[in-house]
């Protein structure tokens, strides 16, 4: 049976509809990020989750069970807020034991979970401070351990490190995923950062105007993106539009804008003359200095060199037109590319992945709106 | 004379305490429903809330005192032969929370929308049923809201003077078992008819305002102290109990019955006033015996008067406003917002008589002046309507980022400008609404105006001495005249602070 479950969910505020016809199913233990930009629906699936809101059509289940019309403090389901939302006038010991407190459970049970979860986030020694007294982090780890002490085994968390600072988010990502997978705990994380998303969860969702894009393991969003708006959210892409010119076994011969010729995988129901978009990850696009001839070589001149730390960001502008960029590792010091050079880029036919062309444009596609 | 002292102090605590409560218990879901309430037309119940505040309070405490206390009112339902109310007292504590309850909902309402409902949220998520988040959570947030809405509402009630005079007029009461300011006001007229009492008249004013300001001052205190320590049952939680008061049944209830109160405890009774005078009209009440030369002059020396206080007001409250809100006075900051405080909690009677005293040292002074009556009910209306422009405007300006001023600093702009075209167009609706505040203030006050100057006819005291004379009906018709044209006046206020 599935922990979670959404069935064909429709939520709509007035005549904006924020999810339409969701589904998807959450296992026991999973760790879960939520990566959507702005606006497509995140939230709105976590309060969907915890009770805030009910949807207009479809079914949300918990063990099969469906809790539609179940209100938030019925649903044993723990909820971490971005800004944390410590109560001011509790101190941190009132602040962790409020779900045992409000459930009415004996007092040494309920000083003994407190303790526990103080503990887990070693924080034991700050119990008496108030919020106000405590930094970023702190407060950060007090509302984990808030949530943590009713037991509940669905965890819900809305930009939980969205309000802390760059290093310190990115060390406390890692505890979340120690402590909520030492417990047992479903996770359900939602967040902008692709990155964050990528380095703890199990299972990535993406989201867009409402809508399920793809769900799956973060390696394989990276390397086979589903459409092209998850192709550019996870991991950036250069997207070269074509025509093909030529079908053989499961490759395709692609001609661009010049007449240029390419070889990449093929895509089902491709068809000849038909116009397709081929996506490449900068990471697999090489860049070499002067001109070098092969299959899937073009020629162009590098445009703008910007320096990552451990990679070299060319962007280089072909003799189609396209602007491509390539990502080449920094220790490659010995050949390294001016503006103004002129480069040859190449990559691997099986490292391109191929679309139809979308009815509204590449850039429309693009879009985080 | 001490027993009349202590009489009239009791009956003022008494009612100004009996009030408050009222209006903070039926006040408290109202505020919540305002607020928190999904539902079509809380625009209107928001209106609605505002509705009594343009009503002067003489004029209200006519109407509602018609009301209750008349045969002709509620008890026309149960013909009975004479009104609903016959003690003084209950009559008083209506009249009181009509037009007090506005102040108590409006400053709860306010408070309560500053705190983030995600505390309240948080607090379902972890287990709490809507009743319990809400007294663990949002209630010990809140003691700020409370704190004000009391002290509005308390200090509200222990300073009418002319809503309580014709109260006790209407129900026949006689004005000795009033409350401390229908003293003072009765004892200022026999001051200014002189005789060999005049002298000790005076003492007992001036003792009556001492003891007056010095229990209200003590009072309040003690209950900010009181709603500040006071930590609310949060220890226990009765999770069944609370989880079943929260169901939709109770939570039905509370909103009719807040709904209910409003209507009928203040709505009907503040505008009954207008079925009171078509009524008579139609059986036939001629007004012809109208003293229409009086009734101008007053109407004229009140709106002057009110349209003289709100300017001079703002001249003088905004400086001081950003003073506070910005802090420039260092460590004399925070004494200095708790000063502006007082005007709004001591009695304006009591205000108004120490002002007097002050201004003319009765007899000499500024009333050598000609038209010093006219001086000394501005200076006096001055006095008690500052704190409403200083407290509106300063909190108003404390919420605008002062990265806002900084950045137009740094864009060129010296500190006039800075306030002519940021900080006035920010705060520019609070501006009005302390504005409106001063204005419905000054029109409706009778106890300082009594106080300072016993002879001077503003509407209010035209008001009162028609229904002292019993000429109900012409009074009756004073006061829709008054209420109409401060309507008119508060709204185009209003527009005015809305528009461009």
């Amino acid at each position: 049976m599935h922990e979670i479950s959404l069935h064909n969910v429709k939520k709509r505020y007035g005549t904006i509809t924020a999810l339409d016809d969701v589904s998807f199913d959450i296992e026991k233990g999973e760790y879960v990020t939520i990566l959507g930009p702005t606006g497509s629906g995140k939230t709105t699936i976590l309060k969907l989750l915890a009770g805030l809101i009910e949807p207009n059509e479809g079914e949300v289940r918990f063990k099969g069970r469906r809790v539609n019309e179940l209100c938030p403090e019925e649903r044993d389901v723990g909820l971490v807020f971005q800004n944390f939302m410590l109560f001011p006038h509790l101190n941190v010991w009132e602040n962790v034991t409020f779900g045992p407190h409000m459930r009415g459970w004996a007092r040494e049970k309920t000083d003994k979970l407190g303790r526990q979860m103080l503990d887990l986030v070693h924080l034991f020694n700050r119990a008496l401070s108030y919020p106000n007294e405590l930094s970023g982090g702190m407060q950060q780890r007090i509302a984990l351990a808030r949530t943590l002490t009713p037991g509940s085994k669905i965890m819900l968390m809305d930009e939980p490190l969205g309000a802390l600072d760059a290093r310190l988010r990115v060390e406390l990502r890692y505890e979340l995923v120690r402590l909520m997978k030492g417990l047992g705990i479903t996770t359900i994380h939602v967040t902008h950062d692709q990155e964050e998303a990528m380095t703890i969860s199990d299972k990535i969702m993406v989201l867009r105007r409402g809508k399920i894009e793809q769900i799956g393991a973060p390696m394989e969003l990276f390397l086979r993106p589903r459409s092209i708006f998850v192709a550019n959210f996870v991991g950036e892409s250069n997207f070269i539009e074509g025509i093909i010119s030529e079908i053989k076994d499961s490759f395709l011969k692609v001609e661009l804008k010049d007449g240029l010729t390419v070889v990449v995988p093929s895509v089902d129901g491709a068809a000849l003359g038909e116009r397709i978009v081929i996506a490449l990850k900068p990471e697999n696009v090489s860049i070499q200095k002067g001109v070098t001839k092969g299959i899937n070589h073009i020629q162009g001149v590098i445009e703008r060199r910007s320096f990552l730390g451990t990679f070299v960001k060319y962007s280089v502008r072909l003799e189609t037109g396209d602007l491509i960029n390539s990502k080449v590792l920094t220790l490659q010091k010995d050949k390294t590319l001016e503006m103004g050079d002129k480069s040859t880029v190449s990559f691997r036919s099986n490292e391109a992945v191929v679309y139809h062309h979308p009815k509204d444009g590449v850039r429309r596609e693009l879009e985080v709106e | 004379m001490i027993s009349t002292i202590s009489n009239g102090i009791m009956t003022s605590f008494k009612l100004a305490g009996a009030v408050t409560i009222i209006d903070f218990i039926a006040g408290l879901p109202m505020a919540w429903l305002l607020n928190r309430g999904h539902f079509k037309g809380r625009r209107y119940l928001d209106t609605l809330i505002d509705l009594p505040l343009v009503v002067p309070t003489s004029a209200l405490g006519f109407s509602v005192a018609l009301f209750w206390a008349t045969p002709g009112g509620f008890a026309f339902f149960f013909n009975s032969p004479t009104g609903a109310i016959t003690s003084s007292f209950i009559l008083l504590m209506l009249v009181h929370v009509a037009f007090s309850y506005p102040y108590m909902v409006r400053t709860l309402s306010a408070s309560l929308e500053e705190i983030d409902i995600t505390y309240e949220i948080a607090g379902r998520t972890l287990g709490a049923s809507p009743l319990t988040a809400i007294r663990t959570i949002t209630l010990p947030l809140f003691r700020g809201g409370i704190v004000s809405g009391t002290i509005l509402s308390f200090g509200r009630s222990i300073s009418e003077t002319g809503a309580t005079v014709l109260a006790l007029s209407i129900v026949g009461a006689s004005q000795a078992d009033g409350t401390a300011p229908v003293l003072i006001a009765g004892w200022r007229k026999l001051i200014n008819e002189g005789g060999s009492m005049a002298e000790k008249y005076i003492t007992a004013s001036a003792f009556t305002s001492v003891l007056l300001i010095i229990l209200a001052l003590v009072l309040l205190t003690l209950v900010m102290i009181i709603i500040k320590k006071f930590k609310l049952p949060i220890k226990k939680v009765w999770p069944a109990q609370e989880k079943m008061l929260s169901g939709r049944i109770f939570k039905y209830l509370r909103d009719a019955s807040s709904n209910i109160f409003l209507i009928l405890a203040v709505l009907i009774p503040a505008f009954f006033i207008f079925i009171f005078f078509f009524r008579g009209l139609a059986q036939g009440n001629s007004l012809a015996g109208i003293d229409l030369a009086g009734f101008l002059n007053s109407l004229f020396a009140s709106f002057l008067i009110a349209s003289i206080v709100t300017v001079v007001n703002m001249g003088l409250g905004i400086p001081m406003a950003i003073l506070i809100a910005r802090k420039k006075a260092g460590t004399v900051t925070q004494p200095l917002d708790v000063l502006i405080n007082i005007p709004m909690i001591i009695p304006s009677t009591a205000l108004g008589f120490s002002l007097g005293l002050f201004w003319s040292g009765i007899g000499g002074g500024l009333s050598s002046l000609a038209n010093a009556d006219f001086l000394l009910i501005v200076l006096a209306h001055i006095a008690f309507t500052y704190p409403f422009i200083v407290r509106t405007v300063s909190s108003a300006i404390s919420d605008i980022d002062i990265s806002f001023e900084e950045a137009a600093r740094t864009l060129g702009a010296n500190p006039l400008q800075v306030f002519r075209k940021i900080i006035f167009p920010l705060a520019k609706p609070s501006i009005m609404a302390g504005a409106i505040m001063m204005f419905a203030r000054s029109l409706g006050e009778t106890g300082a105006t009594l106080a300072v100057a016993s002879t001077a006819v503003t509407t209010p005291v035209y008001i009162v001495k028609l229904v002292n004379e019993n000429a109900l009906f012409e009074a009756a018709l004073a006061c829709i005249i008054l209420i109409g044209i401060s309507y008119i006046i508060l709204m185009g206020l209003r527009r005015l602070s809305s528009g461009k």
